[in-house]
């Protein structure tokens, strides 16, 4: 099996300070890894560093993404390449109608890739499809993109925009934040919908709660910037029963199992 | 040449010298200006605009040729295509009418001044004084002195016309002093675009006047589309009127010349009249512009709305300089004032001032200015979900813009404005 | 009749008579020479003893004044100022040499600081305040100097300072407010008579709140005090400042000038009441307050933040204003201005983003009632190379009554991509729901003003020190109502 992301020895800074000291990680093909850790651990910048942001600076280590140099890519371009950022705060966009925005977008990847572009009844049949089952309403996509969605909406609307773009690799940033049960079920059983046998999916979270609906292979614990411990599912429920005590203040105690 | 040259010439080189009262308010306004001369920017409302670069043209005024005004000319001199594909149309070429309006519906006047002050100057019994707002200000005064044509609309009460009016001025060279005149009667509607392309890149000069009077329940909707050369200066004061109920909708696109200044005094001065003042300004280079609003509440319920928005990109200099008045017992106002620039690049200045002035106390007035870069949260989002850089930055100005083009109305005009901003991202 | 037109009556209906602190102390007070010129000024520096270099710079300002002109693109207007036919120097008689000590200084200027509610007999004080009085022309006492000193902390009338700490005075006096910076600042750069200095040394947190008081007593004077506030690296000081004087027909001229300078990581926050006498109902006699007040946030890190609450004074034209120099530095600006009858206020502030990631917030609400007018003017600038600056302003305007006026003037100025600027500001008048309701809850129409007027200053009363924040609320309902308690 081929790797889908494979992280050497990362370390990442924030505005001068390294918050990633040293983090491996690999993922194979098909694969639904979880990444948990206590808040501040640098959950956050990893998703950032993975997609490219500004102001997230790789100081040293390594990130092969389907066998290629992550680093040489921009952000559209690891977008177009099938790596996509569910955001924990996805970002409202006053004066862009989401229609617009996801045809712009779909587009643009499908160019980037080589395919076709859509043309507007093509574009409009595949949003349908999607837009169906994850309960998103017309009025939603008239709207500005994210403008006015409630927490829920703006989830929802995240996984439409993942089932749109087909990516490789998904990862999820705190998907769960600011949901109730019903509207994480809704959510939980797009992110099922996606998973393949092509596609990978790094889902972080801090609480147990999501790894319910969404079934990983394999749990990471993420803490003081490097990952500390690694298991199965049930290193979830070893967490949601102990906290996070364990990795709380000892930054070089615990090695990568 | 100086202003005591051109004094000399005056008789020969304007129009209609002849009306006694003409004559006079042009000699009255040649001595006013050489007392006053420009304004420098230790007066406040030109502070933030320099007009030393207008100075040595201002006189550069073309001989009038006496036929100009001929009715109903062939289009022989327009060849630039229409913004609209539906409309009535008027040419003026460096401030002289060249091609008149044709097929107009009944109730409706639209002549060149020039023609008007030959044929049938009557019309301007009641406003050969012009808006006193404005009368003694010094750009309009030398506009009276040296104006030699402009368009004349005038709607009988209760007219609606259905087309658009389409009026270009184009411009190549020298200065050109086009003065306007809108009287709409009672309950008439009528939308007028204004279209200012320059066809050189000399450094001409527009010194340009409209004054708007709306009667009572009158609905005047008036679009500006400045897009002068690139070495050009563009001054344009807007002066309206509006009686009880009476509707007044400006939009004020500036893409063009090297500097642009925009002043509108509107006076909301009968119960229920309503003005709604928007603008887009989108300035690269060393382009500047200035948006200069004065709102003046001068009898109580009546509303009023201002929406400017623009996008400064290299050495650009925007300024926005809008107030609303509230006179003493206007009570039951509203006004709301809104400016926001966006800045690309580290060289680009942007000066707002938006100031209220209020003397009632049953008021809601409001304003807001912002003042910054694209939002970097959002450009990262949208590249992340792979679109391109320059295509997420357009993305996000289209959006930047959008609900300030939101308030035109009509929608082949829309069109026409969303093209032109559209093009000035995408170069 | 409405509500609001039955309130706005009856606030207009009682007049400034309800001024408590119109009072005269009968002292017997030594006066120059009425009027100004040039040996004015060597009067007043021969009476304050100073060296010849201050004299100098007295008379730099004096000879620049001359070939200044009053500003005029303030929203206020009234007479012209005859700058001869007022003292420019007034000190209580028994002043001559200066208290020693608090026994030392005349019981009837005691007995003048307890009725306004100021006792300088520090047993008797607040616990943590230390005052200075300024009488006039003169500081006549100033509290807990020991306990300051032992923190390090210099806190004297600036007469003194001048020959005390030269070398601070003379580095300082002038860098934030030069003598040629505008006409009333001139003004006092040439006259001024005494005030306030402050030092703070290198990472000093100043152990009590420092405050000065300043009372214009005698007719026909003028009061030109000079404030001079100096936070070393990593200090902090909370300074007060309250005034009053006594109702007269006449109008007096009150120009004083504050400079604050901070160096790396210094706080100061800078609070005024400002009560001075606001003329009758007929806007007959009161002062007019022309005060220039700026803070210099030289260093890295450094926070400047000025509260005001303005309720008195005929005319007042003032703009506490911050220059944010040092990289990361802060300026606040949060202000109450309420006029009545027939006060003006204009007043505002500027903030001069010139360091990178420099922020600033500016929190001013204007409340006019009666034939008042109030404006609020203000700067934002971002310079070149404002990295990264940020600044908020909101200003809102309460409306009390059909015969006021409220204005607002911002300048807006961006010279930096990455600078933010937002700017709101909002007029309207107090609902008559809101009256209603207080009223339907039992409260009489004062109270209900009271009540909303206060919940409208809040966000800026919140801002001062809780022994002012509590004088301010009261104020705040005096300066409205009149009787109001």
């Amino acid at each position: 099996m081929t790797n889908m992301l494979e992280i050497k020895d990362l370390h990442a800074e924030v505005g001068g300070t390294e918050i990633l000291k040293g983090l491996s990680l690999t993922i194979g093909e098909g694969e639904v890894h979880a990444i948990m850790g206590p808040n501040g651990a640098g959950k956050s910048t990893l998703s950032y560093v993975l997609s490219g942001r500004d102001g997230y600076e790789v100081t040293s280590g390594s990130i092969t993404y389907r066998g290629q140099d992550l680093f040489e890519l921009a952000i559209e371009e690891r977008a177009a390449a099938g790596i996509f950022l569910g955001f924990q705060y996805p970002v409202e966009l006053p004066g862009v109608s989401s229609t617009t925005f996801l045809k712009t977008a779909l587009n643009a990847v499908l160019r980037q890739r080589g395919e076709d572009e859509l043309d507007a009844v093509q574009f409009m049949k595949r949003l349908r499809v999607h837009t169906k089952s994850l309960n998103i309403s017309d009025d939603m996509l008239r709207r500005g993109v994210n403008v006015g969605f409630s927490g829920g909406e703006k989830k929802r609307n995240e996984i439409l925009q993942m089932a749109l773009l087909e990516p490789y690799l998904a990862v999820l940033d705190e998907t769960d934040s600011g949901l109730d049960i019903d509207a994480l079920k809704v959510v939980a059983d797009g992110v099922n919908a996606l998973r393949g046998p092509t596609r990978s999916m790094l889902v972080i979270t801090h609480y147990q709660r999501l790894l319910d609906y969404i079934v990983p292979d394999f749990v990471h614990v993420l803490a003081h910037g490097r990952i500390a411990r690694t298991g199965g599912k049930e290193l979830a429920l070893e967490l949601e029963e102990k906290g996070y005590g364990e990795f709380a203040d000892a930054p070089h105690g615990s090695e990568a199992a | 040449m100086t202003l005591e040259n051109y004094q000399a010439q005056l008789a020969q080189n304007l129009p209609q010298t002849d009306l006694p009262w003409l004559a006079d308010l042009r000699q009255g306004a040649a001595d006013r200006f050489a007392s006053i001369g420009l304004p420098d920017r230790k007066v406040e409302a030109w502070r933030y605009t320099n007009l030393k670069p207008i100075q040595a043209r201002l006189f550069e005024v073309g001989p009038f040729e006496a036929d100009t005004f001929q009715a109903d000319r062939v289009r022989a001199g327009d060849t630039t295509p229409a913004l609209l594909s539906d409309s009535h149309r008027m040419v003026f070429s460096d401030g002289l009418l060249i091609a008149g309006a044709q097929d107009l519906p009944d109730g409706v006047s639209l002549k060149g001044m020039a023609q008007v002050l030959a044929e049938d100057p009557e019309i301007l019994t009641d406003h050969k004084q012009g808006i006193g707002a404005i009368r003694d200000l010094p750009l309009p005064t030398l506009n009276r002195a040296l104006s030699r044509d402009g368009y004349v609309l005038v709607l009988e009460p209760g007219v609606i016309v259905a087309q658009a009016i389409e009026i270009l001025f184009q411009s190549s060279t020298g200065a050109a002093y086009p003065r306007n005149l809108i009287l709409a009667g009672a309950g008439a509607q009528v939308s007028v675009v204004e279209h200012y392309l320059g066809t050189s890149e000399d450094d001409y000069l527009v010194n340009g006047v409209t004054e708007v009077h709306a009667a009572t329940g009158a609905h005047i909707k008036r679009y500006k589309i400045q897009r002068d050369g690139p070495g050009a200066s563009h001054i344009a004061t807007l002066a309206g009127q509006l009686e009880a109920d009476a509707r007044f909708e400006n939009f004020d696109l500036n893409l063009g010349a090297k500097l642009a200044r925009s002043e509108i005094h509107m006076a909301l001065q009968g119960h229920g009249a309503d003005a709604s003042l928007n603008g887009v300004y989108l300035l690269r280079d060393k382009q500047h512009c200035d948006n200069a609003i004065l709102m003046d509440h001068v009898v109580g319920a009546t509303n009023s709305h201002q929406d400017y928005r623009g996008i400064l990109d290299d050495k650009a200099h925007g300024v926005f300089q809008g107030k609303i008045t509230v006179q003493p017992d206007a009570q039951g106002i509203e006004g709301h004032q809104l400016n926001k620039t966006l800045l690309l690049s580290d060289t680009a200045e942007i000066d707002s001032k938006p100031e209220l002035e209020i003397r009632a106390d049953d008021v809601k007035c409001s304003h807001g200015a912002t003042a910054g870069e694209l939002d970097e949260a959002g450009l990262f989002y949208l590249r992340s979900r792979g679109i391109p850089e320059a295509e997420a930055r357009q993305l996000l100005m289209a959006a930047f813009i959008v609900e300030t083009l939101g308030h035109i109305d009509d929608e082949a005009i829309r069109d026409v404005m969303d093209g032109l901003v559209t093009d000035w991202m995408a170069s | 009749m409405s509500y609001t037109t039955e309130t706005a009556d009856q606030v207009s209906s009682i007049a400034g008579e309800k001024y408590k602190y119109g009072f005269v102390t009968d002292i017997e007070t030594e006066l120059a020479p009425m009027g100004l010129n040039e040996d004015i000024i060597r009067f007043i520096s021969a009476k304050k003893d100073e060296p010849d270099w201050m004299l100098q710079w007295r008379l730099r300002a004096y000879e620049r004044w001359l070939t200044m002109e009053e500003p005029e693109w303030a929203k206020v207007e009234y007479p012209e100022i005859d700058f001869q036919d007022a003292y420019y120097y007034a000190a209580p008689k028994s002043q001559k040499d200066g208290p020693q000590s608090l026994d030392e200084v005349d019981p009837e200027l005691l007995r003048t600081y307890e009725k306004l509610g100021i006792p300088l007999h520090e047993q008797q004080m607040l616990a943590g305040v230390a005052v200075d009085a300024v009488f006039d022309s003169v500081s006549v006492a100033t509290t807990f100097r020991k306990e300051l000193a032992k923190a390090g902390v210099i806190f004297c009338p600036i007469s003194e300072a001048v020959k005390d700490y030269p070398e601070l005075v003379q580095k300082y006096l002038g860098s934030v407010v030069p003598y040629s910076d505008n006409f009333y600042a001139t003004l006092n750069s040439a006259v001024f008579t005494d005030g306030s200095f402050v030092y703070i040394p290198k990472g000093v947190r100043c152990p009590m709140e420092l405050s000065t008081y300043f009372r214009i007593n005698q007719a026909n004077t003028g009061q030109f005090e000079r404030t001079l506030i100096i936070a070393d690296e990593g200090s902090y000081v909370s300074y007060l400042e309250g005034c009053t004087a006594p109702q007269r027909d006449e109008n007096q001229l009150h120009a004083a000038v504050v400079e604050l300078v901070l160096m790396d990581d210094a706080e100061i926050k800078y609070s005024t009441v400002q009560n001075w006498y606001p003329g009758d109902a007929d806007g007959k006699g009161g002062i007019y307050n022309f005060v220039t007040k700026r803070a210099a946030c030289r260093g890295r890190n450094s926070k400047v933040s000025w509260t005001q609450v303005e309720t008195g004074s005929a005319v007042t034209w003032k703009y506490p204003s911050c220059i944010l120099q040092g990289d990361n530095s802060v300026g606040e600006f949060y202000s109450v201005a309420i006029t009545n009858n027939l006060q003006q206020a204009d007043t505002g502030t500027k903030m001069i983003h010139i360091g990178e990631n420099t922020s600033s917030t500016i929190i001013a609400k204007g409340i006019s009632a009666g034939r008042s007018q109030s404006t609020y003017r203000g700067l934002v600038r971002m310079q070149p190379g404002a990295k990264g600056g940020r600044n908020y302003t909101q200003c809102d305007s309460l409306l009390i009554g059909d015969k006021c006026g409220a204005h607002t003037v911002p300048y807006i100025e961006n010279r930096n991509r990455t600078a933010q600027i937002e700017h709101e500001a909002t007029t309207a008048k107090i609902s008559e729901d809101q009256l209603f309701y207080c009223s339907q809850r039992g409260l009489t129409d004062e109270e209900a003003l009271s009540m909303i007027v206060n919940g409208f200053c809040k966000q800026v009363l919140q801002e001062l020190p809780m022994e002012f924040a509590v004088e301010a609320q009261k104020l705040v309902g005096i300066s409205l109502e009149g009787s109001v308690g």
